[in-house]
């Protein structure tokens, strides 16, 4: 009996943790988005993109201060984290808002051609801006999560590609704020074209 | 006579089976012989074990019983007192050892009742917790249901009510998207001065 109830016991506790772990694990692996990365990987990764030259003076200077400026790093990613969702809640819920126009317009037998092109563009560009997004977010959680003293060089591409993913974040954003006058424009055609058709859908219907 | 009767009661014998005998006393009467008193009846084969000595009874002499006559409450067949408690001594011994032996039979046998029902209280009370989860899980099920299946309708209702596009709504969500995508500060946001050297303090 006792065998018997210590086996239901270890059966239980097997499955529901072969039921909890794919959950678990799944969240520590999407942490970085990327899977199986480890912070050495991705550091690797960014000097092979990134070549640095530190001399040893800049080094040593990059030694004795860069845990202050991962203090200042730190500072910065909790003061921006709500702007940074709140723009790209926004920019999702323009994507969904087009979608579901256009979804709408099909069905009423409306032309949506031209916003629907629009709408795709704007996709893209969502999807460029996102990427960026998330790689800034590793770099920046890297920066901020490294040794930086045993390893100033890696500290100094790190930095480098912050700076250039947020220049390249600001042009990503310039590219999907460009499409605002194709979007106020294709869906003003698509209210004209909206609004010829309701009469004869009416008429149709009375 | 029962040889079990070990201890015969004499008031239930039978009163013809006694023979009084006068008490020898001075003053007593000249007795009458006994043939005046008992009747002239032939000696009962019965009657010969309890009486012990056969009184003759000749007429028109006179009987003496001489002899005295034997204790009736004195069964020959019986064994004396001090003889027969040594048996009922050894029989109560016997029985205390026969009710020893039953208790201890009763204890064991409760002892491994007890040990038997555990493993089945231990089922009953794993099936009543089976039992509860099922009822909650069911009606934790039904509710989830009954939620979605109204939140699906309320959905649905919404959906059917919005299918349809007006000229408005695209102006009210032309007016949004604009909105939405004029209030970013890109260079505030993302600027490359927050992680200038000069700001890291590098």
């Amino acid at each position: 009996m006792n065998k018997k109830f210590f086996g239901g016991v270890v059966f239980c506790a097997v499955l529901v943790a072969s039921l909890a772990g794919p959950a678990f694990s799944g969240a520590v692996l999407s942490a970085h988005g990327e899977e199986g990365s480890t912070l050495a990987d991705r550091i690797a990764e960014r000097k092979a993109k990134v070549q640095v030259q530190l001399d040893t003076a800049a080094s040593d200077r990059l030694k004795a201060k860069c845990k202050a400026a991962q203090t200042v790093l730190k500072n910065m990613q909790q003061r921006n984290q709500n702007g940074h969702n709140n723009r790209k809640q926004r920019y999702e819920a323009i994507s969904n808002k087009l979608t579901d126009i256009v979804s709408k317009l099909e069905k009423q037998n409306v032309n949506a051609t031209e916003l629907k092109n629009v709408m795709n563009q704007y996709k893209q560009k969502l999807a460029v801006f996102q990427d960026d997004f998330e790689h800034y977010n590793d770099a920046l959680e890297d920066a901020i999560a490294m040794d930086c003293a045993s390893d100033p060089a890696g500290f100094k591409v790190n930095l480098e590609t912050l700076r250039s993913l947020r220049q390249k974040l600001i042009a990503d954003a310039k590219d999907i704020k460009s499409l605002q006058p194709q979007l106020v424009k294709a869906l003003a055609n698509a209210r004209i074209a909206l609004a010829n058709t309701r009469p004869a859908t009416n008429g149709e219907t009375n | 006579m029962d040889a079990n009767n070990k201890h015969p009661q004499p008031s239930l014998r039978p009163m013809q089976d006694i023979t009084p005998v006068p008490a020898k006393t001075e003053h007593q009467e000249p007795e009458k012989p006994t043939a005046e008193i008992l009747p002239k009846t032939e000696p009962k084969a019965a009657d010969v074990d309890i009486v012990a000595a056969p009184v003759e009874a000749v007429p028109g002499s006179e009987v003496r019983s001489e002899q005295p006559l034997p204790d009736l409450s004195a069964d020959p067949q019986t064994t004396p007192p001090n003889a027969e408690q040594k048996p009922l001594k050894d029989a109560d011994k016997e029985l205390d050892s026969i009710v020893k032996e039953v208790n201890a039979e009763k204890a064991h046998s409760e002892k491994q009742d007890s040990k038997s029902s555990k493993p089945i209280m231990v089922a009953v009370i794993a099936l009543v917790i089976a039992m509860l989860l099922g009822v909650v899980a069911f009606f934790a099920f039904k509710n989830t249901e009954e939620s979605s299946t109204q939140k699906d309708t309320g959905q649905s209702q919404n959906a059917t009510q919005q299918t349809t596009l007006s000229p408005e709504d695209l102006n009210t969500a032309s007016k949004d998207i604009e909105s939405s995508l004029n209030q970013f500060n890109d260079e505030q946001d993302f600027g490359a001065g927050e992680v200038s050297d000069q700001t890291l303090g590098l």
